[in-house]
């Protein structure tokens, strides 16, 4: 297989990797980088399991040609949680019972991770709307709704604490 | 996949003479995010990839004294963002909230969007009643194709193997007009089963339909001008009598096939409904909704 | 025993934080060095003689260590129930995908492309895809010589295209008939389901250097994969080891070997690890999905509304192979009455075979299919004598001491309670009839598996405890709920408690997570493994302390003289005594098997689930409004009661009814796995329709406890009853709102436009 030079910074770490142009972003994470926290689930966009954020947009890394994040900053879910401490939609995700099967759990945090930093305090529409692209087979959807609405009220608080 | 070369390219310069280099050899890559699955699915191998998403030159979005001319590589979420198409061009805005997911939206290009010619896609209606037109480049110059005529069959466009997608340029809505769009689907925002755009201006003297202009995707090859309705319509008080007769010839100027989606008949069925919808709310929300 | 400060309080996930951080190791994410991949040749016809396989070219590709057909794994037969299954498709294929040989190459793209080196000559055979095709005498038989199967069960009846008939009756139907004012007659159809969890299937195998086999893979039941890699490889059990990664979803569909014994028998070939993992289309095509069913009602009741006499007949398609075939028919014919007093009837209920992928277990299987057409007609009934819904069903409800459809008698009865509550919640009598809006109303009885379960609870050193078991937490939090009972039991806290499941090497046997059964049987078992322990370390003690056993307590892992507190020891000083000086390590073991109550047993033949522990109730509510110009039906709140016995984790207990009422909505209104001559049509999640975050309408939850007497602290089970619920409830509103009665899912808007348009045109088949 023809190789290219990949340069990308993926959890705050510098890599320069050897990658074919048909490799996606979710391939070589988890089997180059051995980072299987990203997940894959449909491989064609539709389950949002594999979702990262690249320059702190959400996207489908199943979708995404690896050499097309070439200097980008990737966030995947073993980067969320800093020297232990869980990101509040992580704590929030466990406190609210919106995991079960957890497999889904990884690209839908980091999707409302996208949300909440467009949008501080978002309706319960807006939450449902942003996560159409991630798909849960397990929880029917209301306790992540609540999970994120209660990071999103607390991070309007905030706001308005100043 | 199978192996591919990948051309990475930083300038439209680099684009056309990858484009002449390679020819239908290779194919361009913007988004990604139909043909990264079009690639999985091995419907196309390619022996190459000339990447373009890079091209700053083509990521804009520039208002003129009556167009907004819009660079291929905007993404949707950039249409769905911006201030200018949220004054200017609400129809655009709503098409995006409803397209596909946010994920899809950060990455896909309009440009990507309408040379994958999804004959569903939601893009191309709406583009095709506001009159929109393309700017196609080549090593050997530019030429312009209207929106309406670019797409030719299933996933085939007009476009060439030397050319690349450049710009969009869509007319400013006219201070009596409006345009808006219906998707229906199954699941909300999910694959279209029929999209409705609908373009009307009111002339304002006599308070009858000045011009409308309909297009149906996912009832054809290509997407569909229903111009028996629009002839129903244009020129008339848009009544409710007219409003039912263009939904009944819409429904019988287009020839939808059965598939997973719907069969023929149900499509008909839904043309006629939607098409009634999107002229009033288009009518109704004359002189509200723009600038 | 210790105040109860546990049970039914809110407790947080024990396996939360490894999830929301991404470090659950799932069946994908096993990665061993020098692993080969996996990838299969599927065949393309659905019913058709394999004449030649020719597999010279693809085993020359650089790359491919092995390649297993038919001609070099052994020839044994595989099967939950009846033993039909060969590991690779031998004389024939009997559905469009089914395996047909294996490649085991350096990379999966490889693997891929050896597979469709390969050369398969067919001779196509007649196929027939409809079950009830498949019983006229003349159609195709899909598995002759079907009598030489072994079963795993005694009592199957098999005969013809049929792998499981199950059949039961109570009373005198024809003087049921007699007695009856009116009857009732109906056909019913409901449509294949894909299980839809997120994780694909995927196992490595590898064999250590002493001819052991040990496998990773996300399966719900560890022991029944060992019992069967070992029939496969004709290995003993201590010669395999089974360890059941994270699982990612199973609702019934990872019950079954898929691919760990072509990746076993790769292993084996090779010497090399080998990992298989299937794509989103070969789930859809390969592996199981729900069965779909045609069931025939007929009904007599007299004018003032009792139901007296009952006659159903289920036809389950169960595929090209048995699968779960005869289970799920019994389970379906178990609960096709309702929770309603039938005092005459005959049930009988088939699995029968067609040129289909093999069918599963799949949330609520059998239930699904018989309740969408009980209640259905159950509501047709009630309209047609001008009774409301809501009291015709009060009517004719089953109580405590009544009897199922097998005549077991009914004990903690909770559906008057939850068709009450359900009235409440959704203020039923106070709903006004407004334009192209409505409500539906539907009630359920299912059951939980029993069979049994075993728990062992260690003493650490430190006083800790250890809980070991087989049983897989699908995600439906069994290790949570588990962990609660060790801590209301044991007096501890909960990171004082650690869970180890799903290692057949280290695990006391387990049946396996499905069928409602872990939180019954496993907790019963967990409370009697602590019971145990703690006689153990009461006994230590009592010497130790020199004090009577009946004055010991447990608390705050001290064990002490409740009326001389200062008589007191740690458990860290009493573990560590045992060690040295009597006991031996503390360690509770428990096997809990709930014996199978009676029932009718002359009147029921082929029924593997004629008994269950408990029977479980629930009811449901939904307000909907139908766009009459697209037949749209947008579900505006769905008011949902469920009897669970006992609620042990609240949290745990509505995020299995919101996710099952989610899975039941969708194949209400939105799922279903299209097949066209027997190929499937939509084996992607695109064109699959499973619901999104902005489908969920609002959801209101009411909990019935009735404390079932033989379950852990009165606990049932919970997570099935959920999804049989919204299609009859949506079926009924669509009724009461505009008047349209469709008897098939999915409850599509073309379907129901179309009904709108042609009224007074009874269409059976859409």
């Amino acid at each position: 297989m023809k190789k290219y030079k990949l340069r990308l910074n993926i959890n705050d770490i510098d890599y320069t990797l050897k990658v074919g142009a048909g490799e996606t972003l979710l391939d070589i994470i988890r089997d180059q980088l051995n980072l299987t926290g990203t997940k894959k689930g449909c491989d064609s966009g539709a389950c949002g399991s594999c979702t990262i954020l690249m320059d702190g947009m959400a996207v489908k890394s199943c979708l995404v040609l690896a050499l097309q994040a070439e200097g980008r900053k990737i966030l995947t879910i073993e980067g969320l949680a800093q020297d232990g401490v869980l990101h509040p939609l992580q704590n929030a995700f466990v406190e609210k019972w919106a995991i079960q099967c957890g497999y889904c759990t990884p690209g839908m945090i980091l999707t409302s991770k996208a949300l909440l930093d467009e949008n501080p305090k978002p309706s319960e529409d807006d939450i449902r709307m942003y996560l159409t692209g991630n798909i849960c087979r397990c929880t029917g959807y209301q306790k992540i709704i609540d999970a994120v609405a209660s990071v999103g009220q607390l991070q309007g608080e905030r706001h308005g604490k100043k | 996949m199978k192996d591919m070369r990948y051309i990475r390219t930083a300038s439209v310069t680099e684009i056309t003479d990858s484009l002449k280099k390679y020819g239908d050899k290779a194919k361009i890559i913007a988004g990604g995010q139909s043909l990264v699955i079009l690639l999985k699915q091995r419907l196309v191998s390619p022996g190459g990839l000339i990447d373009i998403s890079q091209v700053n030159d083509l990521k804009f979005i520039k208002k003129t004294k009556k167009t907004i001319k819009i660079g291929a590589l905007t993404t949707h979420r950039d249409i769905e963002k911006d201030p200018l198409i949220q004054a200017h061009m609400p129809i655009l805005v709503e098409m995006e909230k409803q397209l596909a997911s946010v994920q899809i939206r950060n990455m896909g290009t309009l440009g990507g969007n309408l040379c994958h010619a999804d004959p569903a896609g939601d893009l191309a209606p709406p583009l095709i009643v506001m009159g929109a037109k393309l700017k196609l480049i080549s090593a050997k110059g530019s030429r312009t194709v209207s929106v309406e005529h670019f797409f030719r069959d299933f996933f085939e466009t007009a476009i060439q193997p030397d050319e690349v997608l450049a710009e969009i340029h869509v007319p400013l809505l006219p201070v009596s007009g409006n345009a808006l769009y219906i998707k229906h689907s199954t699941r909300g925002v999910d694959t279209t089963i029929i999209g409705v755009a609908a373009f009307v201006s009111k002339d304002r003297d006599s308070n009858t339909c000045k011009d409308i202009r309909l297009c149906v995707g996912g009832v054809g090859s290509v997407p569909i001008r229903a111009k028996k309705a629009e002839t129903a319509v244009r020129g008339k008080a848009v009544s409710k009598k007219i409003i039912a007769e263009a939904g009944k010839k819409a429904s019988e100027e287009i020839h939808p096939v059965s598939d997973l989606q719907g069969s023929a008949e149900y499509k008909k069925e839904l043309t006629e409904v939607f098409i009634k919808r999107a002229i009033k709310a288009a009518w109704d929300g004359i002189g509200r909704t723009n600038a | 025993m210790a105040k109860n400060k546990i049970i039914g309080r809110p407790f947080t996930r024990v396996d939360g934080r490894r999830k929301a951080c991404g470090s659950s190791v799932y069946g994908p994410d096993i990665k061993m060095p020098g692993s080969l991949h996996a990838k299969f040749l599927g065949s393309i016809y659905p019913h058709a003689k394999i004449l030649h396989i020719d597999t010279e070219k693809a085993g020359r590709l650089s790359g491919v260590k092995g390649i297993i057909t038919n001609k070099n794994v052994p020839e044994v037969y595989w099967g939950f129930m009846v033993k039909d299954n060969p590991i690779l498709a031998g004389d024939k294929v009997r559905f469009i995908g089914e395996p047909l040989a294996v490649v085991a190459a350096t990379d999966p793209d490889i693997a891929e492309e050896a597979a469709e080196l390969i050369h398969v000559e067919y001779e196509e055979l007649e196929p027939v895809f409809d079950p009830e095709e498949a019983l006229e005498p003349g159609a195709p038989l899909i598995h002759e010589g079907a009598e030489a199967y072994a079963c795993t069960m005694p009592d199957i009846i098999r005969y013809g295209n049929v792998c499981g008939h199950t059949k039961m009756f109570g009373g005198d139907l024809e003087q049921g008939w007699r007695e009856s004012d009116v009857i009732f007659e109906d056909r019913f159809s409901t449509p294949v389901q894909h299980h839809g969890f997120i994780e694909p299937h995927a196992a490595t195998a590898r064999f250590d250097l002493n001819g052991r086999l040990e496998i990773w893979t996300p399966t719900q039941a560890i022991f029944a994969t060992r019992m069967a890699l070992g029939e496969i490889l004709g290995l003993p059990l201590n010669r395999i080891r089974v360890m059941g990664t994270e699982l990612g979803g199973g609702f019934g569909g990872k019950t079954d070997i898929t691919v760990e014994h072509f990746c076993a028998l790769l292993a084996k070939m090779t010497g090399k690890p080998v990992k298989m993992q299937l794509t989103r289309s070969e789930m859809m095509t390969y592996t199981s999905a729900r069965h779909s069913c045609v069931i025939y009602l007929k009904t007599g009741v007299k004018k003032d509304g009792h139901i007296v006499a009952c006659e159903a007949r289920l036809l389950f398609d169960t595929g090209g192979y048995a699968g779960h075939g005869p289970g799920v028919a019994p389970l379906g014919g178990n609960c096709i009455l309702g929770p309603y007093r039938t005092p005459h009837f005959k049930i009988d209920s088939l699995s029968i075979y067609t040129n289909k992928m093999n069918f599963s277990f799949m949330r609520g299987p059998g239930g699904i299919q018989a309740n969408f057409a009980c209640e259905s007609h159950i509501d047709s009934i009630a309209r047609e004598l001008n009774f409301d819904p809501f009291d015709f069903r009060m009517k004719n409800l089953v109580a405590e001491g009544d009897t199922s459809a097998t005549g077991q008698r009914l004990e903690a009865v909770g559906i008057k309670e939850a068709l009450i509550s359900v009235g409440k919640m959704s203020r039923w009598t106070q709903r006004k009839k407004r334009k192209n809006r409505g409500w539906g109303l539907c009630c359920c009885l299912y059951e939980i598996v029993g069979l049994p379960s075993s728990a062992l609870v260690k003493l650490n050193e430190d006083g800790s405890i250890h809980l070991v078991i087989g049983a897989i937490d699908l995600g439906q939090g069994s290790s949570t709920v588990l962990t609660q009972i060790l801590a209301q039991e044991m007096d501890m806290a909960a990171d004082q408690i650690a869970v180890t499941v799903g290692d057949t090497d280290m695990a006391p046997y387990d049946t396996g997570t499905f069928g409602d059964r872990v939180t019954f049987n496993m907790g019963n078992a967990v409370i009697e493994a602590a019971r145990d322990l703690k006689r153990q370390l009461f006994t230590g003690a009592a010497a130790i302390l020199e004090r009577p056993v009946e004055n010991l307590e447990l608390a705050a892992k001290m064990i002490l003289d409740r009326n001389d507190p200062k008589k007191a020891i740690s458990l860290h000083e009493l573990a560590m005594s045992s060690y040295y000086f009597q006991g031996g390590a503390p360690m509770g073991k428990s096997t809990f098997f709930a014996p199978f109550p009676a029932y009718a047993y002359e009147k029921v033949e082929g029924n593997p689930y004629a008994a269950t522990p408990v029977h479980t109730y629930a009811c449901q509510a939904v307000e909907i409004s139908v766009d009459k110009e697209t037949g749209v039906v947008n579900v505006e709140t769905i008011y949902s009661s469920h009897d669970v016995g006992r609620m042990i984790n609240p949290l745990g207990i509505e995020g299995q009814i919101q996710g099952g009422v989610m899975m039941g909505l969708g194949y209400a209104l939105w799922e279903e796995v299209v097949f066209d001559a027997g190929r499937v049509i939509n084996p992607n999640l695109a064109d699959y329709k499973m619901p999104f975050a902005i489908n969920q309408p609002e959801i209101r939850i009411d909990i019935v406890e009735t404390k079932a007497a033989n379950g852990p602290y009165g606990a049932k089970g919970a997570g099935n009853p959920p999804v049989l619920l919204p299609g009859a409830a949506l079926a009924n509103a669509l009724y009461d709102a505009v008047g349209v009665r469709i008897r098939e899912l999915p409850l599509t808007p073309e379907k129901v436009l179309y009904c709108l348009k042609n009224t007074g045109v009874q269409k059976e088949k859409f």
